[in-house]
């Protein structure tokens, strides 16, 4: 049974990300923040974790961010409204432990991270936390969904690589600010590893800021999404092996070995660039053909 | 004197101990030493010949050794049967079997193999032949005594069950003009058909009488001084082997017994007697012919005067008699053994009197299965190798059928027939009884030593190398004719023992002898839904073929190629064979996994008219078959197939559906579903904790193979799952995963493929063929080694793997030798991709969604034996109760659960 695309908007300037809104109404009957999908977009397909990023029971759906990284992304992105995605799996991995802290959650999205960190803050907003999200993108055009955010936000800090939006610099800045201010209960980061990694050493309890307790989101590559491959398989610092997609896809950013998952990351590098070029030439010339047969 | 032979030697060595167990006394024992010298002296001058000329040429050792060449074979024979003979290349098939060879080289082992490869005919000449009468039966079954037994292997030598030439077969006579020859009958003059006129003999006679006639007069003609006969001990119809000495003795002993009597075991008494005539069956005419050779190069008894063979189809062992009197007869009529006045095979019938007019019967077929397991090998109805044989198929009631094969048989029945003791007719080659006999006789020929089992045709490994397509192209129709009559068509046959789901194999081979292809995959699917992927996949070698009979004496029937060529001309055929299906019930079943257990059980439930809905995690059914199998071991449109079989059988298949994720058990109770079946196998994979797991190019055989198969990576890039093979990849394990991974490696383009496996080549879980295959394909096998690290480069790419030399020692749980590793032999490996394939464990996902269904400490589910779990309704079976097993075993587990699912069912709606 093939899940229909019920709504495709593009988010930010960027022309890259985009926010598909897909009929699942089985998997929204169970989909909780920190839950993922797998999608197989047609027969040729290979199966692409997305995080739900939103659900909606009653109508039975879910919604997913993408950002346009390779060729997979490409193709969803092709996908219109009123097309089907041939294989939608889930939910898959643990939904987020939602609890009343003591202390101010601190939400850290960057880049397309933001999207996921969507349902954790509501959910947490809901049970009465105090939610302070920091948002961070290279740009502003990368920046999308400040206002939906900010509805579930009690503080929402902006900031850009290049300044062309809130503060000027990373998101670990007004982190630190933070960690100096006042005393936080847990800090979650959802974006590129590399942020994931220096969010988690700023709250390692470093440079004599305090301890934190932190929740990274890891999309790593992955097959079945059951435990089954290993192939999004994890090292952690003490030696042990975790797998993202069963003990995860949110795990203690203090024991994940980042220096090892940002290799592991980038192994498919070669074949994910000759697939896309590949299929960057086939639209090409599917445009020309278009364009020459009306 | 020449240096004596371990055989003499070991004789020498246990002398007191031969002479305390009075068989020969001090001067008999020199004497057979002595013989035995000679014949031993001429075997060692014929190996040594054959050494120095490096092979055999039987023209140049007559000449050079003035040795018959008669003898020449048998000492040749002898030779190669204890493996002296290999280094020209001559091997014994069956020796080389035997896993327990005696520990001194040049010496047989003792006939304990014979009994435990079920061969023994029970024929009792080893119990004659052992020196130290190490050997007796108990209950028809050979039994050695360790403590007696001096380990000098004259029994297995002298056993027709062990070697028996082919020369022995053809001649025991010089040939002359009388003679005739029939394949089915070998060597003989005439056959007649004839009755006593001695009204005594007549009275207990069974047919003819003919047999107590030929030994009275024998012993009026002073032929012999002693009949070695089969009579009764005082349990009813319980065989006891006796000598007769004079005609009055006779009447005793008349009447056909069909129980085994291991008459042989007395022959060693009748030393006393000039002249002895032995009655007795097909295998104990066979023994005296052996014995006749070896392994004195003349005959060990050499008081034989008269061989009078029996017809016999099979015999039974007493306990056998006993339960067919007890369970096909005790139904009709209540039957004790003491009322049955004799026992007759005729016609297709058994037959049991209690009197003249009081009879009943029952079809021979019935009474097959209890059969002696080393009758189903015996190609011999006629008694071949006797002066005479004698039986009452091809004659009237009250009458027998004589066939006169020696000049002394032809004499004797002369003899017989001068003192008007019998009346006589002949029987002439056109007439119908002629026809009759010849037609049971060729019944009960066996293939087996004249057609090989036949191999499929397969892909050059050169080519199959580069590509997915299927390795073997399975059989011809020639191919499968010449197969299914290497089959014995046993009575009681082993290979359905061995099969976990109990296809009747010799039914199915039967029919496809007689080419009836539709009534055969029928038959195959009441048993097995899925015959084209067992046909490949299962390891036939430890199952079914591995009972099979055949391989005690040779290579088994290839029970997994005919399964394989029923099941593609079934899927080749217009109208697929389709089981009988029950009306529908309108009862939901709902089964977790689409791999073999579940797609068996959904099989099994819809036939009997349940609403069945599998539900499966993957986009596509199959389970291992697809995701773990490649395409050139199991193409993927077979599994697909056999999805489409079910769903036209009404089943429905939900694929995406992770259950414990998108629903539970409990959801689906509330959507109408009375009961489940979980079979979701045993997915997660296990690490092999070394340092180095988690570098680039170290991977699992459950992504590697999800990869290329569930995700055809092997297409990249019009497929979109990557892949990346290194030049030098090595895989860990010694299992199918481990030999499918290679391949696929090798497929993909690696330069050289090693699979490196921590026991030897003998412990390797991997089914035969493909171990096989893989070599062919030029894999390469470090066996005994172990890893020890992973090495990797400045990119967290690995590089390199060191590893440790392993020997084995003692059995560990699973009875396999434990590997341990031999300190300080490290050494590395170049190696760019590690596919770990050393196992998979159980899977929490769906478990964990139920926390109160009861797992043993492994996380596997705790089942009852027909796959019910402590949960009303649920049921389990496969990998996921069993951890990592066979496809086969899994559709086993899910038939069983099929038939308690549906009691449980029926019994509560």
């Amino acid at each position: 049974m093939p899940y229909k695309i019920l709504e495709k908007r593009e988010l930010g300037g960027s022309g890259i990300v985009f926010e598909m809104v897909l009929e699942t109404p089985l998997i929204a009957k169970k989909a909780y923040a920190g839950n993922f999908v797998l999608v197989r977009i047609n027969e040729t397909g290979e199966r692409i974790p997305l995080t739900i990023a939103d659900y909606d029971r009653e109508r039975g759906t879910i919604t997913i961010v993408v950002q346009i990284a390779g060729k997979s992304t490409k193709l969803l992105f092709h996908q219109n409204v009123g097309d089907s995605i041939l294989d939608v799996v889930g939910p898959l991995g643990n939904k987020i432990h939602i609890k009343k802290y003591e202390y101010p959650v601190v939400i850290i999205g960057g880049g397309v991270g933001i999207a996921p960190c969507y349902p954790q803050a509501k959910e947490l907003k809901e049970v009465g936390n105090k939610i302070i999200s920091i948002l961070g993108a290279r740009n502003k055009e990368l920046l999308f969904w400040r206002d939906k955010m900010g509805s579930v936000s009690d503080e929402l800090i902006i900031c850009t690589d290049d300044g062309s939006e809130g503060i000027k610099g990373v998101v670990t800045e007004p982190l630190k600010d933070l960690l100096k201010r006042e005393k936080l209960s847990i800090v979650i980061a959802i974006g590129p590893l590399i942020m994931m990694k220096y969010v988690a050493l700023t709250t390692n309890g470093f440079d004599g800021l305090p301890k934190v307790k932190t929740i990274v989101s890891l999309n790593t590559i992955m097959i079945d999404g059951t435990g089954m491959c290993g192939g999004c398989r994890f090292p952690t610092i003490d030696g042990k092996i975790g797998f993202a997609c069963v003990d995860g896809p949110d795990v203690d950013g203090h024991i994940v070995d980042f220096d090892n998952l940002l290799k592991r990351a980038k192994r498919f590098e070669k074949q994910e660039k000759e697939s896309l070029e590949l299929y960057d030439r086939e639209c090409k010339a599917l445009k020309k053909f278009y364009k020459e047969n009306g | 004197m020449e240096k004596a032979s371990p055989l003499i030697e070991v004789l020498i060595d246990n002398k007191q101990k031969i002479l305390d167990s009075k068989k020969y006394n001090e001067v008999e024992f020199e004497e057979f030493i002595n013989s035995l010298m000679q014949a031993e002296n001429e075997r060692e001058k014929v190996l040594k010949k054959i050494k120095e000329l490096g092979r055999i040429d039987i023209q140049k050792l007559k000449e050079d050794l003035k040795i018959s060449e008669e003898r020449l074979i048998y000492n040749i024979e002898y030779l190669k049967e204890l493996g002296l003979l290999e280094f020209i290349g001559e091997i014994s098939e069956f020796y080389q079997s035997i896993e327990e060879k005696n520990e001194k080289e040049g010496l047989f082992p003792n006939v304990s193999i014979i009994r435990d490869k079920k061969i023994c005919s029970g024929c009792g000449l080893c119990v004659s032949i052992c020196p130290t009468n190490a050997i007796n039966f108990l209950n028809d079954t050979l039994n050695i005594d360790d403590d007696l037994c001096i380990n000098c292997g004259l029994c297995y030598a002298c056993c027709h069950r062990s070697f028996f030439p082919k020369e022995l077969k053809t001649d025991q006579e010089k040939l002359d003009s009388d003679k005739k020859y029939l394949k089915e009958f070998n060597n003989y003059r005439e056959i007649y058909s004839a009755q006593t006129k001695d009204d005594l003999i007549r009275k207990v006679a069974q047919d003819g009488g003919i047999v107590t006639t030929l030994l009275k007069t024998a012993f009026i003609r002073k032929i012999i001084d002693a009949a070695l006969v089969v009579g009764v001990s005082e349990k009813p119809h319980e065989p006891l082997p006796l000598l007769i000495e004079n005609e009055e003795d006779l009447l005793k002993s008349a009447g056909t017994r069909y129980s085994n009597a291991h008459a042989l075991k007395i022959l060693q008494n009748s030393k006393k007697f000039k002249k002895i005539a032995v009655v007795g069956t097909p295998c104990v005419m066979e023994a005296l012919r052996k014995v006749s050779v070896y392994p004195l190069n003349e005959p060990f008894y050499n008081n034989i005067a008269l061989k009078i063979g029996l017809f016999c189809m099979e015999s039974f062992d007493y306990e056998k008699i006993l339960d067919i009197l007890k369970n096909e007869f005790l139904t009709r009529r209540l039957i004790i053994p003491k009322e049955i006045k004799k026992m007759d095979i005729n016609k297709g019938r058994f037959i049991i009197y209690k009197n003249n007019k009081d009879f009943f019967d029952i079809p021979i077929k019935k009474i097959k299965k209890y059969g002696r397991f080393g009758c189903f090998l015996c190609d011999d109805l006629t008694s071949e190798l006797s002066d005479l044989s004698i039986g009452s198929i091809g004659s009237e009631p009250g009458w027998s059928t004589i066939i006169t094969r020696t000049s002394k048989g032809v004499d004797l029945f002369q003899q017989a027939f001068n003192l008007k003791l019998i009346e006589q007719k002949k029987i002439e080659e056109d007439s119908k009884s002629f026809i009759t006999l010849s037609k049971i006789a060729k019944s009960k020929l066996k293939m087996y030593k004249e057609i090989p089992r036949q191999k499929m045709i397969e892909q050059d490994p050169n080519v199959r190398k580069n590509n997915f397509q299927e390795v073997p192209k399975g059989y011809t129709l020639e191919m499968v004719k010449l197969e299914t009559q290497r089959c014995l068509q046993c009575g009681n046959p082993l290979c359905i023992e061995g099969c976990p789901v109990n296809v009747d194999i010799p039914k199915f081979i039967r029919l496809l002898r007689q080419e009836k292809f539709s009534d055969a995959i029928n038959n195959v699917k009441t048993y097995n839904l899925l015959p084209a992927i067992c046909g490949r996949v299962c390891p036939q070698e430890i199952q079914c073929e591995q009972t099979c009979l055949l391989s005690s004496v040779s290579k088994p029937i290839a029970i997994g190629n005919l399964e394989r060529f029923i099941a593609d001309w079934d899927r080749k055929s217009q109208v697929k064979a389709c089981p009988d299906c029950q009306a529908p019930k309108n009862i939901k079943v709902g089964i977790i996994g689409a791999g073999p257990a579940g797609l068996t059980c959904a099989g099994e439930l819809l036939m009997r008219g349940y609403d069945v809905t599998i539900f499966e995690a993957f986009h596509t059914g199959g389970g291992v078959l697809v995701y773990g199998i490649p395409e050139f071991r199991l193409p993927k449109d077979i599994v697909r197939e056999e999805i489409e079989t079910l769903k036209t059988l009404g089943g429905k298949i939900e694929y995406n559906k992770i259950i414990g994720k998108i629903m539970t058990i409990e959801d689906l109770k509330s959507m109408g579903f009375k009961a489940f079946f979980i079979g979701v196998g045993a997915g997660l994979p296990t690490f092999i904790i070394v340092t180095g797991l988690s570098l680039n190019g170290v991977l699992t055989a459950n992504e590697f193979l999800t990869r290329a198969n569930l995700m055809k990576a092997y297409k990249f890039p019009e497929y979109d799952t990557p892949i990346k093979i290194g030049k030098i990849v090595t895989v860990l394990g010694g299992g199918n995963v481990a030999m499918d991974s290679a391949r696929v490696a090798l497929r993909l383009g690696a330069e050289r493929v090693i699979v490196v496996y921590r026991r030897s080549e003998k412990e390797m879980p991997a089914r035969r063929a493909e171990y096989h295959h893989a070599i062919e394909e030029g894999i390469e096998f470090q066996f005994l080694t172990n890893p020890v690290s992973f090495i990797g480069d400045e990119n967290e790419s690995v590089k390199q793997m060191e590893v440790i030399k392993m020997r084995l020692g003692e059995p560990d749980d699973s009875g396999r030798r434990r590997p341990i590793p031999i300190e300080g032999s490290e050494y590395k490996i170049e190696t760019d991709t590690i596919i770990i394939a050393i196992g998979t464990k159980a899977n929490p996902i769906l478990t964990n969604s139920i926390p109160e269904l009861k797992l043993n400490k492994w996380g596997y589910i705790e089942t009852g034996e027909h796959g019910k779990t402590n949960l009303e309704g649920v049921y389990a079976g496969g990998d996921i109760v069993t951890g990592s097993a066979t496809v086969i075993s899994a559709m086993g587990a899910g038939k069983r659960a099929a038939a308690e699912i549906d009691s449980y069912l029926t019994e509560k709606i």
